[in-house]
């Protein structure tokens, strides 16, 4: 039995391939916290959509575990994905069925199904009930994919990549309501993008994946302060000695000035590396950040 | 339970509209068979109406159902929402096994309902009847959807797999001992399959099970394997290097079936019966049918045999084809009855009437020998211009003693090798007596000019045993005619020969025997009606008789199959005054050959031989 | 222009898989026949079999098949890969979208068939003998391919509009085609419904005669469908499809929809019912005695052997037959040395005229509404009871090599129905006729052995009367147990079914120590007494000569000539026919009359509506006994004015 402090998402050293060339997970490491809402980055082909897919018992996982809601999920039983709402990158709907009937489709899935929270989440969309899902745009059926996610109050949301596609505004209001949905009901949630601001804008905690393996997981600012610039040093200097817990993950030249990017597990460990070249060390926007790690592999 | 109504409602609903049109379309092809069955005068029971419908219209249905149910749910896509809904893969794959079965089984039963219904006004239905139609029809819905099930599975390959399928039950019907109403579970819709009420057919359903077992199998493997990533791939649309491949194989395997022979490993033709004078050195029978025939049996049998040795040295023949003669009462001596056997046989089959005194031995040698030679070079020898060859061959050996028949040609034409090399045209207008005849005496006349070593050189170049493959055997005549072959190997070439065998046709002249001439008028008859007036002119032989040969002719000409011909027999005194009427038999515009035939002692001789157009 | 010819391009580089699937099917034997067949052996017309007489409809289906696949990758594969919206969006009128996509699949057919006539040609030209040699025309040759470009653009426009309704369109289709079927069995004039009729080649002499009326009506039917799918795909076909989805939306779109097919399929069935009213049925039925038609209701009567069914108004008629029915079933069952199986179902409320009663499995039908003669109600009946005895003892192999066996199946019921049923007048009728036929058309056991050379030359009840001498021939040659030992010998296991003719008989007589030619002989010498015996008889018969005279208020005047004056009491009949392929039941009999004046005249009148063509096949035949069987002529080919 679950038990209630346990992590609602536990993944000890998922893998997985495809075929023989594809290694699409090479062991990959996540915790989610109850309440918490995880931003899941990593760049396209990192291996975000396999996670998910393995998460929702799509496809199974050559090797490692994962633990929903304290329970071991070899390939997620119904019981536990009834408790799991999931949005799609691309939303297959039947296209001739009208968004209330494909509402009362899938509310049969779902012990826990509100008529109620669905119809209040739609209406504040504007997603018309009554006009079949084929004739929908993309923004139209995000919206109708996050009300169906939702109107099953479930205790974890996954989205997958959800707002591709949606002009900014659709963006913006979209993340806007899953943030105020996750602080409104605690529930946790499990957000993959590729998108930073997103990033920012929604998550408590963040995951980075990178080549099918955790590369960070922390809080947001703790990755803010986890990394430092060095700009201006002369072109023809190399990089200094780097202090114990420092790592150099960067030497760049752009638009003729010299750039140094140090990363370190704890922000103290700068100060000595700051002495050393006598010039403070600044810190870097979370896009940045994303980039340098993500390149320096 | 409620996952599966939802997913049973989803299918309802998005296939309602068509299933209801679906059972309007049936409701009528019902009312069709039952109207077509009604004035059909072949009809044994009004049951065929089920079975005509379980043949041809559930197969309709049935890939109409696997289509909606299955292919359209993988090309949409929408199996991967359903993939992340909290419903097992198994479940909504068990949920179109079940609806589609359900579906089809209600379709059937519908028609078992209504066919029952007509019939038994007409004939008495027990519940045995009922039990054994009611399991046939119910496991061969199973099969069928269970067919067009997984077939549905297969995406976009599903329609070239359908036309293999199609394909190899062509072949193995044509080219095998499998006969496909005999193989569960077609054989549960055979032509017993709503006629028999005794026996219970648990063979084949138990075969039919497993088949449906096997299927559903191979459809759960393909829907489920790498957690329903097989069945997605293949939903993708053919590429164009696929579309072309598919053609090319499909079109050649067509071709590679419809060219494939069937097992023709039958036995040879051979007597059954006690009562066969045999020969085994030369694979001689000689089949008679009471003991008195016992001793002109063994009489030809030796006659042929030495002929037939001959043969073999002539030709150097590594074997002889195996000759069967079959004695037949009803026919006239002069009359042999060659018999088409199997395409693969290697023997000769002849009937003749051999126990007559007026039968001629000699002759009837010369006729078996050049069939001998036909089947000894796989059929060449029948055709142009290799037939005179053959028959100046058997011709020397048999020594028939013809030369009045001979004669017969050499005064109605100036001798020409034109009528040698074109062997047919000349049989046609002066007889195959004629014709052979003249063959003899060419061959008697070539052995004279050149030598007897030159000419058996000759006659085997011509009719070597090892035919040469196809195309290749019309090329090597072209080459090397056979006129080039007479000038090499005989050292006289064919003017030399035209010449001499000329001569000797003319000393034959006066031997000739006085013919009558012959006229076939066609005569106008009631507007679009044609008479063939026909009769001879002149002293005929004593006793002879006549006859009009007469056959249709297509718009194509060809050799006339001689089963083909129609003999009008009259005896001549009846036709030399009065002409003989052949009234309307063809009318205007129609192709015939007509032929006047007068029966001599030395066989029949054609007088007149036309094709013509009637105006 | 330029733009329309950039799209007829690139439609027929989208179309070469197509036009080399074309190429294959069609000219494809020029790849085996070469290295299998010695082509000098054969003229042009066996290397190109459509053109020769009654032949075409099977090339006909193939070509109907590969125009179907054409048509139905012009416009839906556009829209299922959304390759069509790119299309629209070209500034290009929609005409010539539609119109280079027509033209582009016929340049591929005209092309095909054009390799067709050439590969044909090509392997025909090998031949020089007398008559084989030298047939090739080329306004003949011409004629066949603008034939079949006609026959491929009109199947073309039709698989167009299907394509419209996608894979749904093609059951309305074969539904079509199917009922051109059913129409051709019951009204054969309206036989060219079906589309591949137009290919069916037909000459008059060495003339091809080209069927005008139903290529034009088809043309118009082709045109119209052109024109519909046209206005479907290019105009409102969106706009019709999304209609379509709206219909279907709503629950009155779709009971809309679905009337609308119940009406289409419902406006089929009215028709073929008042085409096949329209059928006068045959003019020598005797109109049947209106007291006579059987009730609808039937009485069950079960018997040892049989269940049978009898209509309750003939319940007096059938009762010697129900009381010996058994005992008949035993005799039969002697006669071929069996055991006795399974009951049978007799059904007894048979009223089609075309036969005395037909047999299947384990059901018999006996004609015993229309059977003044109890003698003969029950050779009948024993006739059938045979049969189901036949394809019990056989294992059904019998009814599988039909076309070996038809005349033995008939020959050998009808010959223990004579010794299950002695009737020596009925027997010597049938003998006559069959020495008739075997005297003066020179048949011999190579007709009997092959059912279909039998029916293409011959009549076809002949299977009756000459079968039942070659099976009283069999059983004096081979044992009185021989009809049941051939019929035990088909139906072994080990037995080959790629046998035929001669060869098949060959190895079933072996099997039980039988010899086929001594049959055949004992078979000749059987008909030699028989023609003998009945020689005065034989002399009386006539020889019936003739053919079409004139046409003349709708009807076609035939007149037969005959060669001596025949008996007052006999009756005349002339068969009509399509072709040899046409089967008992398309055979149209017309009864004639005879001119007081002139004995040896007979004249018919044969409705044009009853002509299945304008050239057609006859044949006179002649009834000496009302209930006898017919003496007839060969069947030839005659013309309609």
């Amino acid at each position: 039995m679950a038990d209630a402090a346990a992590p609602v998402l536990a993944v000890r050293g998922l893998a997985k391939r495809y075929g023989r060339q594809v290694a699409a997970l090479t062991g990959l490491d996540l915790t989610v916290g109850a309440g918490e809402v995880y931003g899941f980055l990593g760049r396209n082909g990192a291996g975000k959509s396999t996670t998910i897919r393995i998460l929702m018992g799509i496809t199974k996982a050559d090797a490692g575990e994962v633990r929903l809601f304290g329970e071991q999920a070899r390939g997620t039983p119904v019981h536990l994905r009834q408790r799991i709402g999931y949005v799609a990158q691309e939303h297959n709907f039947y296209d001739w069925m009208t968004a209330g009937r494909l509402a009362k489709f899938v509310s049969r899935f779902y012990p826990t199904w509100d008529d109620a929270t669905f119809l209040h989440l739609a209406s504040s969309q504007q997603v018309p009930l009554d006009r079949k899902v084929g004739t929908f745009s993309g923004g139209m059926k995000a919206k109708l994919a996050l009300s169906l996610a939702l109107g099953h109050r479930p205790a974890l949301l996954i989205l997958d990549e959800p707002t591709a596609g949606l002009d900014p505004v659709a963006r913006r209001e979209f993340l806007e309501r899953v943030r105020e949905d996750a602080e409104r009901t605690g529930r946790t949630t499990f957000f993959s993008t590729h998108l930073i601001d997103e990033v920012e804008l929604v998550a408590d905690r963040v995951g980075i994946v990178d080549g099918g393996r955790t590369r960070y997981e922390g809080s947001v600012d703790a990755l803010a302060a986890r990394v430092r610039l060095h700009k201006g040093a002369p072109a023809e200097a190399s990089p200094p000695p780097c202090p114990a817990g420092v790592r150099l993950i960067s030497d760049r030249t752009f638009r003729g000035e010299r750039r140094w990017v140090f990363e370190a597990t704890e922000p103290e460990a700068f100060a000595g590396l700051e002495a050393l070249l006598g010039a403070r060390l600044e810190r870097l926007p979370l896009e940045e950040i994303f980039i340098e790690m993500v390149r320096s592999r | 339970m409620s996952r599966l109504g939802g997913l049973l409602l989803k299918e309802l609903l998005q296939h309602g509209w068509v299933l209801a049109l679906l059972g309007l379309f049936v409701g009528v092809t019902q009312g069709l068979l039952v109207l077509g069955s009604a004035i059909a005068p072949r009809t044994i029971t009004m049951l065929e109406v089920h079975e005509s419908f379980v043949r041809l219209f559930l197969p309709l249905l049935g890939l109409a159902l696997g289509r909606r149910l299955v292919v359209r749910e993988y090309y949409a896509h929408t199996q991967r929402f359903l993939a992340a809904l909290p419903v097992y893969r198994w479940e909504v794959f068990v949920q179109k096994l079940g609806l589609g079965a359900a579906l089809l089984g209600l379709a059937a039963f519908a028609s078992l309902a209504v066919a029952a219904l007509v019939a038994s006004f007409k004939e008495p239905l027990d519940a045995q009847w009922l039990i054994i139609v009611l399991w046939r029809t119910e496991v061969f819905v199973l099969a069928l959807w269970a067919f067009f099930f997984t077939m549905g599975l297969l995406g976009r390959w599903r329609v070239p797999v359908y036309l293999a399928i199609a394909m190899v039950l062509l072949y193995v019907n044509r080219a095998t001992e499998v006969s496909l109403s005999r193989v569960p579970p077609l054989s549960l819709v055979n032509e017993t399959f709503v006629l028999e009420r005794a026996r219970f057919p648990a063979g084949d359903l138990a075969w039919s099970l497993l088949f449906v077992v096997v299927t559903v199998g191979l459809g759960a493997f393909l829907a489920l394997a790498r957690d329903g990533g097989l069945a997605d791939s293949l939903a993708q649309t053919m590429s164009r290097v696929e579309k072309v491949a598919v053609g090319v194989v499909l079109s050649l395997a067509l071709i590679g079936t419809s060219v494939a022979d069937p097992l023709a490993d039958e036995p040879p033709f051979a007597f059954e019966a006690r009562r066969v004078e045999r020969r085994a050195e030369v694979g001689l029978a000689v089949l008679y049918l009471e003991d008195t025939q016992a001793a002109s049996a063994a009489a030809l049998a030796d006659h042929l045999a030495l002929d037939l040795t001959a043969l073999r040295d002539e030709l150097a023949l590594h074997e002889l084809p195996p000759v069967h003669v079959a004695l037949r009462p009803d026919l006239d001596p002069h009359d042999y009855e060659e018999v088409a056997l199997e395409e693969g046989d290697p023997g000769v089959l002849v009937r003749a009437r051999y126990h007559d005194e007026a039968f001629d031995r000699s002759r009837f040698s010369q006729r078996v020998l050049e069939l001998a030679i036909v089947k000894a070079t796989d059929g060449r020898a029948a055709h142009e211009p290799l037939a005179w060859v053959r028959s100046a061959v058997a011709g020397r050996i048999a020594r028939p003693g013809t030369e009045r028949l001979a004669a017969v040609y050499a005064a109605a034409r100036r001798p020409r090798y034109e009528d040698l090399a074109r062997l047919w045209r000349t049989e046609e207008r002066f007889g195959e007596g004629v014709a052979a005849a003249l063959a003899a005496v060419a061959a008697d006349v070539a052995v004279e000019e050149a030598s007897e070593a030159r000419w058996r050189a000759f006659a085997r170049s011509c009719l070597s045993p090892e035919p040469w493959p196809g195309v290749l055997e019309a090329v090597a005549l072209r080459r090397d005619p056979v006129e080039a072959r007479l000038a090499r190997e005989l050292g006289v070439d064919h003017a030399a020969l035209e010449a001499a065998w000329a001569a000797r046709l003319r000393a034959l002249r006066p031997r000739a025997p006085r013919l009558p001439a012959a006229y076939a008028r066609i005569e106008e008859e009631e507007g679009a009606l044609r008479t063939v007036a026909w009769g001879v002119t002149g002293a005929t032989p004593e006793g002879a008789g006549c006859a009009l040969v007469h056959a249709p002719l297509g718009p194509f000409d060809g050799v006339v199959d001689p089963s083909d011909e129609v003999r009008d027999e009259r005896p001549c005194a009846a036709v030399a005054g009065e002409p003989a009427r052949l009234i309307g038999r063809y009318g205007a515009r129609d192709r015939v050959l007509l032929a006047i035939e007068i029966e001599l002692d030395d066989g029949p001789v054609r007088l007149l031989a036309e094709r013509r157009e009637l105006p | 222009m330029r733009a329309g010819l950039a799209l007829y391009r690139k439609e027929l580089r989208t179309l070469w898989p197509s036009g080399l699937v074309w190429t294959l099917m069609l000219s494809g034997d020029l790849l085996y026949r070469p290295f299998t067949e010695r082509l000098d052996e054969a003229g042009w017309p066996q290397i190109a079999s459509y053109i020769q007489p009654g032949e075409g409809s099977v090339g006909g289906w193939i070509m109907l098949l590969l125009t179907g696949a054409l048509a139905y990758s012009a416009f839906p594969r556009e829209y299922d890969e959304r390759t069509i919206h790119y299309l629209y969006a070209l500034p290009i009128r929609r005409g010539s979208i539609f119109a280079a996509k027509v033209l582009a699949a016929m340049t591929l057919i005209t092309c095909a068939l054009a390799l067709l006539v050439v590969t044909d040609g090509v392997q025909g030209a090998w031949s020089d003998s007398s008559f084989l040699g030298g047939q090739w025309r080329l306004e003949l040759a011409l004629a066949h391919f603008a034939l079949q470009l006609g026959f491929c653009a009109i199947v073309y426009c039709h698989a167009l509009l299907a394509s419209v309704l996608r894979l749904f369109g093609v059951l309305p289709y074969a539904l079509i085609l199917v009922v051109a079927g059913i129409v051709e069995d019951v009204y054969a004039p309206a036989a060219w419904i079906d589309p591949t009729e137009l290919l069916v080649a037909r000459y008059e002499g060495q003339a091809l005669v080209v069927a005008w009326g139903p290529w034009l009506a088809h043309a118009a039917v082709a045109l119209v469908a052109l024109a519909a799918s046209a206005a479907l795909w290019l105009g409102p076909a969106e706009r019709i499809g999304k209609g379509f989805d709206r219909a279907r939306a709503s629950l009155l779109g779709r009971l809309g929809l679905g009337c609308l097919g119940a009406a289409v399929l419902a406006s089929l069935v009215v028709l073929l019912a008042v085409v096949a009213g329209l059928d006068p049925g045959d003019p020598t039925d005797e109109e049947p005695d209106p007291t006579d038609a059987p009730s609808i209701a039937t009485v069950e009567r079960v018997t040892d052997r049989y269940t049978l069914q009898i209509p309750e108004s003939h319940l007096a008629q059938a009762a010697s037959l129900v009381a010996d029915a058994d005992a008949i079933h035993r005799r039969v069952q002697e006669e071929l040395g069996a055991d006795p199986g399974p009951r049978l179902v007799a059904d007894l409320t048979e009223v089609s005229g075309e036969h005395l009663g037909i047999a299947s499995w384990t059901h018999i039908r006996v004609g015993l509404v229309h059977e003044r003669d109890p003698v003969q109600l029950r050779r009948t009946f024993a006739h059938e009871t045979a049969h189901a005895f036949q394809h019990r003892l056989s294992d059904r192999r019998q009814s599988e090599e039909a076309r070996a066996t038809r005349f033995f199946a008939e020959g050998s019921a009808e010959h223990i129905a004579y010794r299950v049923v002695p009737g020596d007048a009925a027997h010597r009728q049938a003998r006559l006729v069959a020495a008739a036929m075997w005297e003066r058309h020179g048949l011999g056991t190579d007709d009997l052995f092959d059912g279909e050379r039998l029916t293409a030359r011959y009549e076809t009840t002949l299977v009756y009367t000459l079968g039942e001498r070659w099976s009283a021939a069999l059983s004096a040659t081979c044992g009185d147990g021989a009809i049941g030992d051939a019929l035990r010998a088909m139906g072994r296991a080990e037995t080959s079914r790629h046998l035929e003719g001669r060869a098949f008989w060959r190895e079933t007589l072996g099997a039980f120590g039988c010899d086929v030619e001594a049959v055949d002989a004992a078979f000749a010498e059987l008909m030699t007494q028989d023609a003998e015996e009945l020689r005065a008889d034989l002399d009386r018969l006539p020889r019936i000569g003739g053919g079409v005279t004139g046409a003349q208020g709708g009807a076609v005047e035939l007149v037969a000539l005959l060669d001596r004056d025949p008996d007052p009491s006999w009756r005349f009949l002339a068969r009509v026919r399509a072709d040899p392929g046409a089967s008992d039941t398309e055979v149209v009999n017309v009864r004639g009359r005879r001119d007081p004046s002139a004995p040896r005249r007979v004249t018919f009148r044969v409705p044009r509506a009853l002509l299945p063509a304008s050239r057609f096949q006859l044949a006179f035949a002649l009834l000496t006994e009302p209930r006898g069987w017919p003496y007839a002529e060969p069947w030839q080919w005659a013309s309609a004015p």
